[in-house]
């Protein structure tokens, strides 16, 4: 609950002033736009379609000052955590004022494009709260006060262990580990880092590799002639070291074991951090081209009036 | 071959030199390699260099397969060497030099970074966040930026500024390509103005100006204000009031013609301050609307010019509405059921036996003497010249016709008449010439007779069963002036058309009309058995524009016509 309450915090902030404000504005606008009924119809080109294309417009440009507002940390203008309620809440209500505004006349043109962009905003913003609201829980939960950036000292530690491990096990065995050590599957584009590591053909190989060697240590394996270079190489490394060599692969798999479990847990962390961000990819983007098109919008109405 | 390296541990320390002399250069982990590089991450044997052969390059390549080795930061299996280029071994890098004296091959071995950063050098390989993998928000938030405003605001404007303010009249005439500043399009023309819907400047001529009335009138230029007077059309609200105020463009099927009612009540509601003659309060047409003014003939005062006056008379009023175009006609005589006497027997009348539609089915074609009563009531006069008519509309003619007739009867002669005198019974023989004094008592008879007939027709029959007749002192007969025939309603049209499928006795009850003088137009109410205000939605939708038009307000009158 008190893990919550940091990052979703926002949304309660001042005993929801902002979420009272916002309900405030949507039901002000709702009931002149019932009252009003123009005789032509409901569209933005009446005086309250003005005053609530002004609203709508003004409170575009305030929501993005928040991009600009969460850089300068020096400002006095209110709490950052005031300025992210205000901005979900206003954002949200955003939405009701613009559909007053555009009196549901839509058609393929920049003014209902501006109002496309607004829709694509809000909806990737409640993408957002919904993110904050279980991510960070989820990340705390899983870092248990310990730091990615240990776990991935860790995981070179554990490369460097099993290296020297391998470096006496022979020249195969050492290049497998040495190319697994090179190509750690953490993190990586887009999709690695959303939804985790795609399996590749190296782990397998690796796996199978010390599974094998496990197997022929522990009984004379059968006879396959696809493994019986492998096979008859380690049944020679068993006749001549085999109680050292079974122990040292045990210790092999031990070590490649645990950091492959904290590669996991270092790739959900990653994907989850990931996840916190992905909305602000649309969210960000879409909130310029909505400004260009608030522009676009204004500017033609009035230059066509 | 001969081979000098070069080695740097670091690069702001001296190199340390070591020829050595091999057929191929071993590169390792291990101690029996020829260049041995302290990197767990290598193979015991890791890469060879064969040395050239004539004029080819050494060549590296991996000692087994599957070990990693790369070229110029290229994974590679083998490659040629040439003077620059780096090889890549775990931490360590050797690049190739030029050759110098008694050198095959000049290698400078590097370390790229310290066994102790080796862990960092991994670190920054790793792409752990959406920024390290290249997915910054700020490139496309410009780009998106940019690929809005590009369209849908520079291009149009530029387009806007640049296009030539042509005269708008001729630009009507073809349409134009379409331009970007179509996005800028607040929804499809209204189907009329379709040829202009590329054509912004047509109608927004001015850069951040309002459309203005010129726009409009450069076409509909014949449009009359809505106050027939100028001289109230030049006083509020109408200086104020431009088209746009009323017909707004840009909402496609919905059409430019304003269909609610609170266009007109703003001012109809409180006429009070209206200039000119503003009539009643009209809130709505179902509860609020001031019962229907007719304009009636009324025979005008002695001496006018006219003989008619159309009086503006409102229903409910009293006395009553009652009209007097002069006519005789009791329409339930000739709605009878079993019919009406005509030549060929009874004749079974209804509504469009004497009111034919117009072409546009607005109204109806005034009814006339000729085409519609002629048939029964017959103007002949001479039982035994059935055939033989008087004509319609002048008195005096009708005077002529009758003395003509007589005159051609007296002096033919043999007329069978025990009263006539015997010049006129007499028959003629042929080529007989009569003489003058009974000429003259032949045509006394026949000006007596039509004298006599003319006040039988005047006075009794024919035309005494329709109009009102009288005879002046010197004699002559005058027939009551008719008025000529117009619509009824002084301040909107009925379109007949448009209730077509209705019965007419359903709003006209004329099978009870005994008098010409009633008048048959039903009131308001009757109206309101079938018609709503557009909000109600419960009976057939009626704005203001469904009766008054704006522009003719109060609408012409329909052209009189006579019957």
């Amino acid at each position: 609950m008190a893990r919550e309450a940091i990052h979703t915090g926002f949304l309660r902030y001042a005993g929801f002033r902002w979420a009272k404000a916002a309900l405030l504005l949507c039901a002000v606008s709702i009931v002149a736009y019932i009252w009003h009924a123009p005789a032509d119809g409901p569209n933005g080109g009446s005086w309250l379609g003005y005053t609530l294309g002004t609203i709508a417009g003004l409170l575009v440009l305030w929501l993005l000052w928040l991009g600009v507002r969460k850089r300068s940390y020096r400002s006095s203008l209110g709490s950052v955590r005031g300025w992210a309620s205000a901005h979900v809440y206003l954002g949200l209500a955003l939405v009701v004022v613009a559909t007053l505004h555009s009196g549901f006349q839509l058609g393929l043109n920049i003014h209902s494009l501006a109002y496309v962009l607004v829709l694509l905003v809000v909806g990737s913003g409640i993408w957002g709260i919904a993110a904050y609201a279980s991510l960070p829980e989820r990340i705390s939960r899983l870092r248990e006060g310990s730091t990615r950036e240990a776990w991935i000292a860790e995981v070179f530690d554990l490369n460097e262990q099993a290296i020297r491990l391998a470096d006496s096990m022979g020249p195969e065995v050492h290049q497998r580990i040495v190319a697994s050590a090179e190509k750690l599957p953490i993190g990586g584009g887009l999709l690695q880092q959303w939804l985790g590591p795609q399996p590749s053909g190296e782990g397998k190989l690796l796996g199978e590799l010390l599974e094998q060697r496990m197997a022929g240590l522990r009984s004379q394996p059968a006879f396959d002639p696809d493994r019986q270079s492998t096979v008859s190489f380690m049944a020679s490394q068993l006749q001549a070291r085999p109680e050292q060599d079974l122990t040292q692969v045990q210790q092999l798999l031990d070590l490649l074991a645990q950091r492959n479990a904290l590669i996991a847990r270092i790739n959900q962390d990653i994907s989850l951090h990931a996840r916190l961000q992905l909305w602000l990819l649309l969210h960000v983007p879409i909130s310029l081209g909505l400004l260009a098109a608030l522009l676009a919008h204004v500017l033609s109405v009035f230059f066509y009036w | 071959m001969n081979i000098l390296i070069r080695t740097r541990h670091h690069p702001s320390e001296p190199a340390s030199e070591r020829r050595l002399e091999a057929a191929t250069l071993r590169i390792g982990r291990g101690s029996e390699q020829d260049l041995v590089l302290a990197d767990l991450r290598l193979a015991l044997a890791h890469a060879e260099i064969t040395p050239g052969v004539g004029k080819q390059p050494c060549r590296v390549r991996a000692a087994a397969p599957r070990l990693a080795l790369r070229v110029n930061g290229r994974l590679v299996a083998e490659a040629p060497l040439t003077v620059g280029d780096a090889i890549d071994l775990g931490r360590h890098r050797l690049t190739v030099l030029a050759k110098v004296a008694g050198a095959d091959l000049v290698l400078e071995v590097t370390e790229r970074h310290a066994a102790s950063e080796d862990a960092d050098a991994r670190r920054q390989n790793l792409k752990l966040t959406l920024a390290e993998a290249g997915l910054s928000r700020r490139p496309w938030a410009w780009a998106l930026f940019l690929a809005v405003l590009l369209p849908g605001l520079l291009l149009p404007l530029w387009q806007a500024l640049s296009r030539p303010n042509a005269d708008p009249a001729g630009r009507q005439q073809k349409s134009a390509p379409m331009g970007w500043d179509i996005s800028w399009s607040s929804g499809p023309l209204a189907s009329a103005h379709q040829s202009l819907k590329n054509d912004c400047g047509a109608c927004h001529r001015q850069a951040f100006v309002p459309v203005e009335d010129a726009s409009c009138t450069g076409c509909h230029s014949t449009l009359p204000d809505h106050p027939a007077s100028t001289k109230v059309a030049a006083q509020p609200p109408f200086t104020s009031q431009g088209c746009t105020d009323c017909h707004r463009e840009h909402n496609g099927a919905q059409g430019i013609t304003p269909t609610d009612d609170r266009e007109c009540t703003v001012c109809h509601a409180d006429p009070a301050g209206l200039p000119g003659e503003p009539g009643l309060a009209v809130h709505d047409f179902s509860t609020n609307h001031p019962a229907f003014r007719l304009r009636l003939a009324q025979p005008a005062a002695a001496g006018s010019a006219e003989a008619f006056v159309w009086p503006a008379v409102r229903q409910g009023d009293t006395p009553g509405p009652r009209q007097d175009s002069g006519l005789k006609f009791p329409h339930d005589k000739h709605l009878l059921a079993r019919g009406v006497d005509a030549p060929e027997g009874l004749r079974v009348l209804d509504c469009a036996s004497c009111h034919t539609p117009t072409a546009d089915r607005s109204g109806f074609a005034p009814v006339r003497m000729e085409t519609h009563c002629a048939d029964c009531h017959r103007l002949d006069f001479d039982p035994r010249e059935p055939k033989r008519l008087l004509p319609h509309g002048s008195p005096e003619a009708a005077a002529q016709t009758l003395r003509d007739h007589y005159a051609r009867v007296a002096l033919a002669g043999g007329v069978i008449d025990a009263k006539a005198p015997d010049a006129v019974r007499e028959r003629r023989r042929p080529g007989e010439t009569l003489l003058a004094s009974r000429a003259r008592i032949a045509l006394d008879w026949a000006d007596q007779r039509a004298a006599e007939t003319l006040a039988e027709v005047f006075k009794r029959r024919t035309c005494h069963s329709c109009h009102t007749v009288t005879a002046t002192t010197d004699g002559r007969w005058q027939v009551a002036p008719v008025a000529p025939q117009r619509s009824a309603f002084a301040a909107h049209v009925f379109p007949h058309g448009a209730h077509a499928t209705e019965d007419c006795g359903r709003c006209h009850e004329a099978g009870k009309s005994k008098k010409a003088q009633d008048v048959l137009l039903p009131d308001i109410n009757t109206c309101r058995d079938c018609h709503g205000d557009t909000a109600a939605g419960v009976k057939t939708p009626t704005n203001c524009q469904s009766c008054h038009d704006y522009h003719q307000h109060p609408h012409a009158a329909a052209t009189a016509v006579r019957p």
